[in-house]
């Protein structure tokens, strides 16, 4: 799967936690899901559940706890789609 | 605890760096030192500055022993969240200060936000000697494991812990089933064998969040001991457990509501 289309799916999966709409609008791989996007802390663990329905993988908690941006979502769902 | 996920428990906790051991065990140490003191000001400040009153107190602390048995282990309570001071109402409901005192490991590690009272020297030595484990909602992954780390360790001790699994006071005075945090869910997930003690707690007249329950509040106080399952693994499964304590306290709300005379 192309990097673009991760990345499509990873905002649309996004967009409903985001609180900061101006910061998603401006979306670079950069962009802190927490501090930037202000998404409740507890919700990532949604996020991350709707990676691994969306994507059809298996995110460990260890791997989950090393999201903090959206360039780290991507890179993950790649690698974890790679190893798939 | 019958989740599927592995329970890494032991490993765990004995993973904590020594250092870090050696903190919790002086914080304990010290906290028991001054508690019949401090536990008793409390107590006092409760009963008679503000007038709070638990009725039926011998019943409901017999049942707490009854449901929770004498043996030391593993156990969390969890409990709803509308007034800063909820936590220490419940301890005031669950046990005398007499049986913290010679049985400390009952009197639950409590985990506030660490940026709640860690600007005031006097509150973050209060909390220090109450067992606080500070949280970072939000903190970087590190910080995260490290505390579940610590809390890991605490409870394969047979210390008791003090969650509130909204994470925050609810907004709108009712349990929230939708927003909720999943790090109790985790933590079960990782110590085999924790019991949850869901307690439902709510001052008369307390209609939403506040930072202190009215004077002469009288609290209904309900409890249940339950077990929750999940046939999944890793975050899914802390989402499951998780959800069924909410989902408990949510029932003992209603059933709250549903009292006519509430008390």
């Amino acid at each position: 799967m192309e990097q673009q289309e991760i990345l499509d799916k990873v905002k649309g999966i996004l967009e409903p936690y985001v609180k900061n709409k101006a910061a998603f609008a401006q979306l670079k791989v950069e962009t802190s899901i927490l501090e930037d996007l202000q998404v409740n802390s507890a919700r990532l663990v949604d996020i991350i559940l709707a990676f691994e329905d969306e994507f059809d993988i298996q995110i460990d908690d260890e791997s989950a706890d090393q999201v903090g941006t959206i360039g780290d979502a991507v890179d993950l769902i790649r690698k974890k789609l790679g190893e798939g | 605890m019958q989740s599927t996920s592995s329970a890494k428990s032991l490993g765990k906790a004995e993973a904590l760096p020594a250092l870090e051991r050696l903190g919790l065990r002086l914080q304990r140490g010290a906290g028991l030192l001054c508690f019949p003191l401090l536990g008793s000001a409390a107590v006092g400040l409760m009963r008679f500055a503000m007038g709070y009153r638990i009725p039926n107190l011998k019943h409901l602390r017999r049942r707490a022993r009854a449901l929770v048995g004498k043996e030391r282990k593993p156990l969390i309570i969890c409990a709803n969240h509308l007034t800063l001071i909820d936590s220490a109402v419940i301890e005031w409901a669950l046990a005398s200060t007499w049986t913290y005192t010679f049985k400390f490991w009952r009197l639950p590690w409590s985990l506030p936000e660490k940026r709640n009272y860690a600007h005031n020297p006097f509150l973050s030595a209060l909390c220090y000697l109450f067992k606080c484990v500070p949280v970072v909602r939000g903190g970087p992954a590190t910080q995260t494991q490290r505390t579940l780390g610590k809390l890991s360790y605490l409870l394969n001790r047979g210390e008791a812990l003090f969650i509130f699994p909204e994470g925050t006071r609810s907004a709108d005075g009712r349990v929230n089933t939708q927003e909720f945090g999943y790090g109790v869910g985790r933590l079960l997930t990782q110590v085999a064998g924790a019991q949850v003690l869901c307690v439902y707690q709510r001052g008369q007249g307390q209609e939403g969040a506040s930072s202190l329950p009215r004077r002469g509040s009288v609290f209904y106080t309900d409890m249940a001991l339950i077990q929750p399952t999940s046939q999944s693994t890793g975050l899914r499964a802390a989402r499951d457990l998780s959800a069924q304590i909410v989902e408990q306290l949510h029932r003992m709300e209603q059933k709250y509501f549903a009292t006519p005379h509430r008390q």
